[in-house]
């Protein structure tokens, strides 16, 4: 009995699923057409003018290459929304599938009198949960696969945009070679494994720009600390009052960073904002030039 | 006053990492707190900046050392250290970090 229902259960279950178009289309209306036929067609026209043969035999041409280009394009675009539209039913395949199948197993498991039926639909629940986790971990990386599709749309159209910039040049400046190149790229762009490439190129630039901003203190001897706390007790008597200091805070700067232009800056609270920036970038060992940089505004260091 | 990040390279003696937060203090910041990156092995120490003032004498030692007198607790946690011979590698220890009062 118990078997028979939650036979009957997982049957109706799956008649509505069946039924959802939002759960068969990827979260997207029923198609106003097929994709595959419109595959196949695209296939039989574009069969000539997207092969190399085609190109060679039209005499190289830039018309040629275009035509050639286009045929391509329609191809990749065909299948890459193919592609991704099968991408995103698998995902929501698997999580109503599994829900669904979790739901049957509970009902079956309730209604069950023996006890070892329903530890055996408990284990089957568990192993149903646990089979979703893993696939999801694995292939889907959990809720990755819409970042993913945007990183691969995003790539496409960077690389499309170099392909229609191309097919306004000459065949002596956007070569049939250069052309083919841009193309494999593009269809290399529209796969997963391109744009999981492209999240970590991004993730580890990040991470070493986060890295280099993080300033790494380095250690000193007692006389650097020592001699460090004497400029910045100077320094904080300079830039209490910038107004009556800018001439010295400027002569200062000018010592630490020769390049400066004399008598720069004007305000006196963007000289002392300078004079801040450059007191909290001051490593151990650069003591010696902070005393010049003071003495040629008069300041001793002692 | 806002704070901000600096690290604090794990492959450090105790006695470096303190020289290179009280370095880091001399220019008118204190320590405020600590966590350690596993990853980078480093530590990231937070200060904050207070622009024009020197704060008092800062230290830093294992919870293991004896208290040091006139000195408040301001911190206690994790920190990565090297202590060659016994751990030339980054040592995760427990440490406190004092103010003079």
């Amino acid at each position: 009995m118990n078997s028979r229902c939650l036979l009957a259960t997982l049957a109706l279950l799956l008649f509505c699923l069946e039924g959802c178009s939002t759960i068969r289309h990827g979260g997207a209306p029923t198609p106003a057409f097929n994709e595959e036929d419109d595959l196949k067609s695209l296939e039989e026209k574009y069969k000539e003018s997207a092969s190399i043969d085609a190109f060679y035999k039209a005499g190289q041409t830039a018309a040629a290459r275009n035509a050639f280009i286009d045929g391509r394009l329609a191809l990749y675009d065909m299948q890459y929304s193919i592609f991704v539209r099968d991408l995103s039913v698998d995902k929501q395949h698997l999580d109503a599938g599994t829900d669904l199948l979790l739901l049957g197993l509970a009902i079956a498991g309730t209604s069950t009198g023996a006890i070892r039926a329903k530890t055996n639909l408990a284990a089957a629940a568990a192993a149903v949960t646990g089979s979703k986790i893993t696939v999801d971990k694995y292939f889907y990386f959990e809720k990755t696969v819409p970042a993913l599709i945007t990183t691969m749309d995003a790539e496409r159209k960077q690389i499309l945009a170099e392909i229609i910039r191309g097919t306004n040049l000459s065949i002596e400046d956007y070569s049939f070679r250069q052309a083919r190149q841009d193309l494999d790229s593009y269809n290399k762009a529209g796969s997963l494994i391109g744009a999981i490439t492209i999240v970590q190129a991004d993730a580890s630039v990040k991470d070493k720009a986060a890295t280099e901003a993080l300033r790494q203190l380095k250690a000193a001897t007692p006389e650097q600390i020592t001699a460090s706390r004497a400029i910045s007790t100077q320094f904080a008597l300079l830039v209490k009052d910038p107004a009556a200091n800018l001439d010295k805070i400027n002569k200062i700067l000018k010592v630490l960073d020769p390049s400066r232009v004399d008598s720069t800056p004007a305000q006196a609270t963007d000289a002392a904002d300078q004079l801040r920036a450059a007191n909290k970038a001051r490593q151990p060992g650069e003591e010696a030039k902070w005393r010049a940089a003071f003495a040629s505004a008069g300041i001793t260091i002692p | 006053m806002a704070n901000y990040n600096a690290a604090v390279p794990g492959n450090d003696t105790l006695s470096q990492a303190e020289s290179s937060i009280q370095f880091e203090e001399s220019k008118c910041s204190a320590f405020v707190s600590s966590t350690l990156d596993m990853v980078k092995m480093m530590n990231i120490v937070v200060f904050q900046d207070l622009d024009t003032t020197l704060p008092n004498d800062f230290k830093l030692t294992r919870n293991t050392d004896p208290v040091p007198v006139g000195y408040t607790k301001i911190w206690q946690g994790a920190f990565l250290i090297i202590d060659p011979p016994r751990s030339p590698t980054p040592t995760n220890v427990n440490v406190i970090a004092w103010r003079k009062n």
